[in-house]
This record gives structure tokens, C-alpha cells and sequence, in this order.
């Protein structure tokens, strides 16, 4: 079972008990307003809690992890809360990624405001879980997009990049997967991520406080975190593009990272700073976090501690086109 | 290596990530794991293996496979020789995939995968999905019976004859493998089917065959 199955569940639910799937292509004169939409609370409430993402967390990183009594409040990142009101800088390095979902705006012609709004939900929810789980910390979340930061002050670089490229991989592979299927087979085609992310070291990035009283947030200034949003829009579908600097912090980074043709910076001195195409899938195979089946595709095994139950019903189509014979 | 085995394996490593390959004068070697998932995608079991790809004449080779990890007791109730050769597939079907000439993608699909697959079945059930063929002669007995729908030997003798041009039959004559109407609409399907095998492996075939039929007389 992929930990995103809670998630999936609830958008399965939601799209099931939706009245403009249901009645309004039938009746499309009728208002949403006349159809009751009070199930959509029942099931925020099924929406995976805190209480979830301990659970997860326990699965994926032992039972040892300690609870997680209540996440970071978005736009004060923990290690650098010291600079909130403020109008100190600090110099220290950060990656800085960000997703979204892509086209998503076509589920206004399916579903009723109040799905959509839960399929939303369910999506970030999704994606928080992965970068939770990864250590990352959300700094803000813009529709159905997050930006979100790796690292901070008692986490090895190098660590917290393998850190940031799982995670997005991660969301990457519930959208392109569980949520793709799904979608699918509702008919609506292509929703997809795009993802951008890039490190600046010490030298490189300034924190400081934005903003003027509560109306602002702790945040970086850095040419690294405006570019991985640049990064992101060049993204394919399902894509990760990440820059140089993330490339430089992994080891064997030629099996999972190809150079975009175009460089995504010219320092105009001669020197350009270039983006890569991250190959997710062969990164979350390679580091056993997902395995294939025939066709290749990918089944996320983070978190899969449960012993499966073998039917051999659900067996037997692949087994039978094979019929032994032994000639040695 | 010829461009054709160049691109079909590209198009595998971009396919199937955790296999590597090293290549050597007469072969390529995947190496890889196999995890079997059911159509829930449920994982039933993994396999190390290793898959020999001839580079001379590709794509018309066999791939042999081995399986490394000693996952399959070698023991031939589980088709594998010591040495972890999997026999994937009676040889006929082996032939047709090898003159039609194979896409390593689709031998993945068609043969490796299912192989293990039946193996994890076996492992639960006590039996294949599908059967299985006897082992040795008596697997090639029955693989023609079932392929010809009859357990006449004689009647599937006449049809490998055929085959092989030792009985020569005109489209318009009346059919002497089985007697009944004009041969090209009787049985000559049967034996442009079974012609596709080879002329190599239809006297193999046509020997045992003959051989059954002498054990039947002389009883």
C-alpha cells in the first residue's frame, strides 16, 4: 500500500460523491447550489491528520522517530525564526524548491467548487506529507503549488539534498501515478507537476524578515531561490529540473541528471549556470524507495512494512502466459 | 554490437532501472532484479538475474537467462538447470520469437517476467497457472498435441512430414494426413504453422515422434 493511499482515497470519494459528475452533465442547467455538498466536511475529516504523518513517519523511519506534535508555521523557518520582527540578515545555505500541479484548473469543468477545493487539499496534503517526511520544511503554499526549503542549521548539505530530491520525486510519483490512474480514468487528461529546485550556498543567500509587522515572513534572498521557480516553468511534464549546484552535491549524478541545452543563468561575465532534467524515476528505483513491475512502472515501497496479501487470483494473469518445460 | 541491439537496449535501461550491462565479444549482460507484482501491483518475490543477449545476428537470438540468487531450488520440477538456466519456454515459442525476431522489452515482458511469476505461483499454489509441459520428449509430445488438437501420433507424424517435405501433398488434392477434403483447405494451415519452427527442430521432432509411435507397435 503507497503511503499517499489515504490521500488518494479521499479524492476517489469526493470525485464518486460529486453531484456535477453525477447530475449536472445530465441536468446542466441545475445549480450546484441545489445539490447537498455536507458529505465534503466528512471527509476533510478523513484527510490524513498530524496523527497520520506520525505514523508514516514511524513506518518509513523506525519506530524510534519522536512524535511530531505540531508542524512549523509556514513562513518562519524554525532555524532562522530568530530574524522574525527583525531587521538582522543571516548568511547560511538553503535549497529551495517548488512544485505545482499543472492544468489543474479542468477540474472546474468536472466537479463541483467544493470537490475541487478537497481534491486540492487532499494533493497538498499529499505533497506536506512527503516533504515532511523528508525533513523539508514548507514555507508557503500558492494554490495547488508549494514552495518549500531544505536544510537549515543541523543538517549535512549533502544530506538535505538526497533529502529534497526524494520528497519531490515522491509527489512526482503520486501525481504521475496513483493520481494520473485515477484522473484517467474520469477522463480528464493531463494534470501534471513541474518542479524546480536549487541550492545556494553560504555566500549565496541572505535570510532576512519580509515584510512590515505580522504582514510578513522570514524568508531568503538569493539568485538560487528565484531561479528554481524559473526552473520549475522549464520542467517537462511529471519533470524535475534542478541547478548546478544540486548536481554538485551528489555522487554518480550522471545516471539521474541530463543538462538542458539552454543554461538557466548568464552571469555576463562569460559564465553561465546550468539546469538539469532530474530523472526522478531512476533515482527512486536506484535508492530502493520503488520497484517495477512488468511493465515498468513504478510501485512506491517507502513506508511498506505491512506483509502483502498474495492472492494468487491477482497472479495468474501474468503467471500463465509462461508454461514451464524443463530440457537440461 | 549492430544498431538495432544498440537501440532496444537504450530503450530497456530507460525502461527498467535497476539493470546494469557489461558486454563482452559474443554477448550483452543484463544484469538486474526482477520484483514479481501482482495485477494489484502487490510483490511477491525477487530474483537477481542475469540475461545474455548474442550481439552476432540480434534480432533473431534467444536470450538465456540465469537466475543468481538461488531464489528457484534448482531442481527440475522448477525448470532450472544447476547453473540457474531458466528454461523459459518450450522451444517452439522460443523459435517463432527468435525468427520473428525478438524486441528485448517484449522478451522481458513475454517470457522473463511471466517465468518468475509462475514460479511465485507454483510456490503458493503447488501448481503453474497454466499447466505445464512433461518434461524432455515427452514435453514435446504434448506440446504437439495441444497445438494440433489430436493425441493421434500418427496423424501429427504425417503433419511434420509434411512440414519437412518428406510427404508432398498438392493444394488441390484430397488431404492424405487426415482423408478428407482438398489439403489447402484441410490441414495445410497446420503445417505452414508448425513449418515455422524449423527444419533443424522438425527432425528433432519427427525422431521422438517416430520413436512414440514404435514403442505404441511394438507392444
Amino acid at each position: 500500500m503507497s503511503i499517499f493511499n489515504p490521500y488518494l482515497d479521499v479524492i476517489k470519494k469526493a470525485v464518486d460523491k460529486d453531484p456535477r459528475n453525477n447530475y449536472i452533465k445530465l441536468f446542466s442547467k441545475q445549480p450546484e447550489s441545489d445539490f447537498d455538498t455536507s458529505y465534503i466536511n466528512e471527509l476533510r475529516n478523513e484527510l490524513a491528520s498530524l496523527e497520520n504523518l506520525n505514523e508514516s513517519s514511524r513506518l518509513v523511519k523506525g519506530l524510534n522517530v519522536p512524535a511530531v506534535e505540531n508542524l512549523p508555521r509556514l513562513g518562519n523557518h524554525p532555524d532562522f525564526a530568530n530574524l522574525q520582527y527583525t531587521n538582522n540578515t543571516e548568511k547560511h545555505w538553503i535549497i529551495s524548491a517548488f512544485v505545482d500541479v499543472k492544468k489543474s484548473t479542468q477540474l472546474y469543468n468536472n466537479f463541483a467548487l467544493a470537490t475541487v477545493a478537497l481534491i486540492t487539499e487532499s494533493i497538498i496534503k499529499a505533497s506536506i506529507l512527503a516533504v515532511n517526511l523528508c525533513g523539508g520544511y514548507v514555507h508557503r503554499i500558492q494554490g495547488d503549488g508549494l514552495m518549500v526549503y531544505f536544510g537549515g542549521k543541523n543538517i549535512d548539505k549533502k544530506q538535505a539534498t538526497k533529502d529534497s530530491l526524494k520528497a519531490f520525486a515522491m509527489i512526482s510519483y503520486f501525481v504521475k501515478n496513483d493520481l494520473k490512474d485515477f484522473f484517467d480514468s474520469q477522463g480528464i487528461k493531463e494534470i501534471y507537476t513541474r518542479a524546480g529546485i536549487d541550492l545556494g550556498h553560504d555566500s549565496q543567500v541572505l535570510w532576512m524578515y519580509s515584510g512590515l509587522g505580522d504582514s510578513g515572513e522570514v524568508t531568503t534572498c538569493s539568485l538560487h531561490t528565484s531561479l528554481a521557480p524559473k526552473m520549475q516553468a522549464n520542467a517537462t511534464s511529471y519533470g524535475i529540473v534542478t541547478g548546478q549546484n544540486i548536481i554538485n552535491q551528489i555522487s554518480s549524478s550522471d545516471k539521474y541528471f541530463k543538462v538542458k541545452p539552454k543554461p538557466i543563468w548568464d552571469y555576463e561575465d562569460g559564465r553561465y549556470y546550468n539546469q538539469y532534467d532530474f530523472n526522478w524515476e531512476r533515482y527512486l528505483v536506484d535508492n530502493d524507495f520503488a520497484k517495477q513491475n512488468i511493465s515498468g512502472d513504478l510501485i512506491l515501497n517507502i513506508g511498506n512494512t505491512l506483509a502483502p496479501i498474495l492472492n494468487p487470483t491477482y497472479l495468474s494473469p501474468i503467471a500463465e502466459m509462461n508454461k514451464p518445460y524443463f530440457n537440461f | 554490437m549492430n544498431s538495432a541491439l544498440k537501440k532496444d537496449i537504450h530503450n530497456f535501461l530507460n525502461t527498467y532501472y535497476n539493470f546494469k550491462i557489461t558486454v563482452n565479444e559474443k554477448c550483452v549482460i543484463l544484469s538486474g532484479i526482477i520484483t514479481v507484482f501482482d495485477i494489484n501491483n502487490v510483490p511477491w518475490g525477487n530474483y537477481d538475474i542475469d540475461v545474455f543477449v548474442p550481439t552476432i545476428n540480434y534480432p533473431q537470438v534467444t536470450p538465456i537467462v540465469v537466475e543468481t540468487t538461488k531464489n528457484i531450488e534448482r531442481s527440475w520440477d522448477f525448470h532450472i538447470s544447476d547453473e540457474g538456466i531458466c528454461c523459459l519456454s518450450i522451444p517452439h515459442k522460443l523459435i517463432l520469437a527468435k525468427r520473428s525476431g525478438i524486441n528485448l522489452i517484449n522478451f522481458y515482458r513475454d517470457f522473463i517476467y511471466p517465468f518468475f511469476a509462475n514460479h511465485q505461483f507454483k510456490l503458493k499454489t503447488g501448481k503453474y497457472a497454466n499447466g505445464e509441459f512433461a518434461h524432455l520428449e515427452q514435453g514435446i509430445l504434448q506440446f504437439y498435441k495441444e497445438e494440433l488438437e489430436t493425441d493421434n501420433l500418427l496423424f501429427i507424424e504425417k503433419v511434420i512430414k509434411t512440414g519437412l517435405g518428406k510427404l508432398k501433398i498438392g493444394n488441390n488434392d484430397k488431404c492424405t494426413i487426415c482423408g478428407d477434403k482438398k489439403f489447402k483447405k484441410c490441414c495445410k494451415p497446420k503445417v505452414l504453422a508448425i513449418e515455422k519452427y524449423g527444419i533443424k527442430q522438425l527432425e528433432k521432432d519427427l525422431n521422438i515422434i517416430s520413436n512414440e509411435i514404435l514403442k505404441y507397435k511394438s507392444l
